[in-house]
């Protein structure tokens, strides 16, 4: 399903760009209007399929990625994996490595911190005459 | 049926000389024998199975019309490993029903110690042991629907009735025993009985007919074994309209509670992420549900085989270690001393929720007679593993859901295991939370699912106590076994439902003129550590070279959660499908579908194989 398509079945422009909240709550109005279970029963199955549609649009836009194809990227992660992380997998690893990146910036920075004041104590403790020191 | 046929054999001999003349009379004929024949198969079915109610075709529509003038109200069932339980919507609110000893929870077991079979509703045991002398079944809900191959059955074998298995993917050979003969039976006969029992309880309370019922069910079933449950409420004559898992039920009382709050002026409008861990006598489920304005989401499920059980096997390993060498032989003697021990082991279990340490003292009469005193942080080490799992699951279910334990608003512990302090410490830790204390453990499952027989059946209720809605996830993938002899799902797990999805296949072998679609449901990489569902073959493919044909198949499960696949061919270049598209309704294996896989595979090779098609 194409982002354009999604945003026109859940009641948005199509070339409108809907917070994730305004998804949810769109979704939200749109599932009380399409559910299944609130049908008699000649009507269900019209509001069947519209709720599939929505359904299917929901989790497009949610994923962010908008474009088509989301379908055998989703395969081919499950093979590798084993777990079906549907959608925003590659997002989240990004994300998960900024700690890291974090806790590596940090170490490096107050480590040279430490090393250069413990060298300037040193210096100020023994002088050394050497002239190829700093 | 014999007679039938006859007819229309004389009949085809004679059109030969006159074709539609006879056609006719064949017509008619076939007419004429039709009403007695429908008769008497009804007559046969109530002759064969005396124990249950069959309902014929007239009493179905005399009540469909009258539920048409006036909505009847379906009950909501929560039938527990150990303990069942029966609610409804009373108009204004939720209402359990109470059995004639004034019970609102009733021990799960059917008994055969006279002619006719009677169950924990109605049944007054004398004494705890008399459940455990051997003549009684229960714990119905861990064996149904499982072959003998299952390791849930093969653990089931230590149960005071018969168990034997074959290990050859057949059904387990369950047997009650009555007077010293063993009288065999199947899981389904006994929930059949027990749900008899439960209709008549009901029906004397609500002075009305049951038929509709929305049931609760394990997180971890098999569409299999929902069609085993389907069938053991068929033969006590009650229609299912829903089948819920147990936390999804819980989720719906929880958003009828939130929306109760806002009513009120109490809570705020906002959405609320909740996490449920139910954990009963055999399983253990958790769920993740958002809730906003009475729609409860099912965001992820996770569920297992474990529970309560368990812990009272392991338990009882430990107290008594030759336990299995023991009780190998089934005498009477056996089962008596085996349900001695029994008993001993879970009071003292339920005494080690509220006690640091417990003394046991029971004399097992064969001679062997235990004595000690167990504390709680022995018990919490037997069962390190069953504690482990749970964590696991509840680990998993937020990593599904996509949820932070910071996100989640409320955490409900609920079921029948749900005061163990163990378990309790284990979900707030991993949540960070205390847990929500607005609902009854024992009655929140079975309170959802009548919260969800009166929407289902279209009650509203001019508070707006009933604008509720539960949009369910698939709780196992749905897929194919394709690319060798791994499973590919189709609609994978924590799918919204009713939901429609496909994918393209294609084939492995030049000129191949057949495929093979072999349907399993679960999560292990490999196809036969998977739930099978059924089989179909898709025939006549025209000769292409091999990685040409596309095969098109399509999974889809309706509002009523039946599952449908279709399976139809397409040659490049053409829009046309080459063979008609096939449509079957899973799942299509009926018992012994153990061996089944294994001798599909040794039949057909990779004759039949398929590969999926890499989207460009």
């Amino acid at each position: 399903m194409q982002g354009e398509e999604a945003r026109l079945l859940l009641g948005f422009p199509a070339n409108s760009r809907p917070t994730p909240s305004q998804i949810k709550a769109a979704y939200r109005k749109k599932v009380w209007e399409s559910h299944p279970d609130l049908f008699p029963l000649h009507q269900k199955s019209s509001a069947e399929s519209k709720f599939k549609m929505i359904a299917e649009a929901y989790t497009c836009l949610q994923s962010g990625s908008g474009g088509g194809g989301s379908f055998s990227a989703t395969y081919s992660h499950v093979v590798r994996t084993g777990v079906p992380k549907s959608h925003g997998g590659r997002k989240s690893r990004a994300l998960i490595q900024i700690p890291f990146l974090l806790i590596v910036l940090g170490t490096v920075g107050l480590g040279g911190l430490n090393a250069t004041r413990a060298y300037r104590k040193q210096k100020e403790a023994c002088p050394s005459h050497n002239p190829f020191l700093p | 049926m014999s007679s039938l046929f006859l007819i229309g054999d004389s009949d085809k001999k004679s059109s030969k000389s006159d074709g539609s003349n006879i056609q006719n009379s064949t017509f008619s004929k076939l007419l004429n024998f039709a009403p007695p024949f429908c008769i008497s198969f009804h007559q046969f079915e109530v002759m064969a199975e005396p124990a249950y109610t069959v309902a014929s075709d007239s009493e179905t529509t005399g009540e469909e019309k009258s539920s048409s003038a006036f909505p009847e109200i379906a009950i909501g069932i929560d039938i527990g490993t150990s303990q069942c339980s029966v609610a409804i919507w009373n108009g204004s609110q939720v209402e359990l029903l109470r059995n004639t000893r004034n019970q609102k929870l009733m021990r799960s077991y059917v008994t055969f110690k006279d002619e006719i079979p009677s169950g924990g509703v109605s049944y007054q045991l004398s004494h705890e042991h008399e459940m455990l002398s051997g003549a009684a079944i229960f714990n119905m809900k861990r064996l149904i629907g499982r072959v003998d191959t299952d390791p849930v059955v093969h653990a089931s074998k230590s149960l005071p009735f018969l168990v034997q298995t074959l290990d050859i993917g057949v059904r387990p050979f369950i047997a009650a025993l009555v007077n010293n003969i063993w009288r065999s039976t199947t899981p389904e006969e006994v929930l059949a009985i027990y749900l008899v029992e439960l209709r008549v309880m009901a029906e004397s309370r609500l002075k009305r007919p049951i038929r509709n019922v929305v049931l609760s069910i394990p997180v971890s079933f098999s569409r299999f074994q929902l069609t085993r449950i389907e069938r053991a409420c068929a033969m006590a004559g009650l229609h299912v309209l829903r089948l819920m898992p147990e936390p999804t039920a819980v989720a719906l009382l929880y958003a009828q509670q939130q929306q109760q709050l806002i009513h009120d002026n109490m809570g705020s409008g906002s959405e609320k992420i909740a996490l449920i861990f139910n954990m009963g006598a055999g399983y253990c489920d958790v769920a993740v549900t958002a809730t906003a304005g009475g729609v409860s989401h099912i965001k992820a499920l996770t569920g297992s085989t474990i529970g309560g059980e368990d812990f009272l096997q392991n338990m009882m390993r430990h107290l008594l270690p030759d336990y299995d060498n023991l009780f190998s032989s089934r005498g009477v003697n056996e089962i008596k001393s085996m349900g001695l021990l029994r008993v001993a082991t879970q009071d003292a279990i339920h005494k080690l929720s509220f006690e640091e340490s417990v003394q046991i003292d029971v004399d097992l009469g064969n001679g062997s007679r235990i004595c000690r005193k167990v504390n709680r942080e022995e018990f919490e080490e037997v069962n390190q593993k069953i504690f482990e799992k749970c964590e696991s699951l509840v680990i998993q279910c937020l990593l599904d859901a996509k949820v932070q334990a910071d996100d989640l608003t409320d955490v409900m512990v609920v079921g029948g295991c749900s005061y163990i302090p163990k378990l309790r410490n284990l979900v707030k830790s991993i949540c960070k939370r205390e847990l929500y204390k607005g609902m009854n453990p024992f009655e929140a499952a079975v309170s959802g699912t009548a919260l969800e027989g009166a929407v289902a059946s279209g009650i509203s209720d001019p508070f707006g106590n009933l604008d509720l809605l539960t949009i369910q996830a698939t709780p196992l993938g749905i897929g194919i076994r394709a690319n060798g002899n791994s499973f590919v799902p189709i609609i994978p797990r924590n799918t919204t439902m009713p939901a429609r999805k496909e994918l393209v296949f294609t084939t492995v072998r030049d000129n191949q003129t057949e495929v093979l679609i072999v349907v399993y449901e679960g999560e292990a990489l490999k196809a036969e550590e998977n739930h099978l569902l059924g089989y179909f073959k898709i025939t006549g493919l025209p000769p292409a070279p091999k990685g040409v044909p596309e095969i098109n198949v399509c999974m889809d499960i309706d509002a009523s959660n039946v599952l449908r696949v279709l399976a139809g061919v397409v040659l490049p270049g053409s829009q046309q499908p080459v063979v008609p598209v096939m449509e079957v309704r899973m799942p299509t294996v009926d018992d012994g579908h153990g061996w089944c896989a294994e001798a599909l595979h040794r039949a057909y090779g990779s004759n039949l194989d398929l590969v999926t098609v890499q989207k460009k």
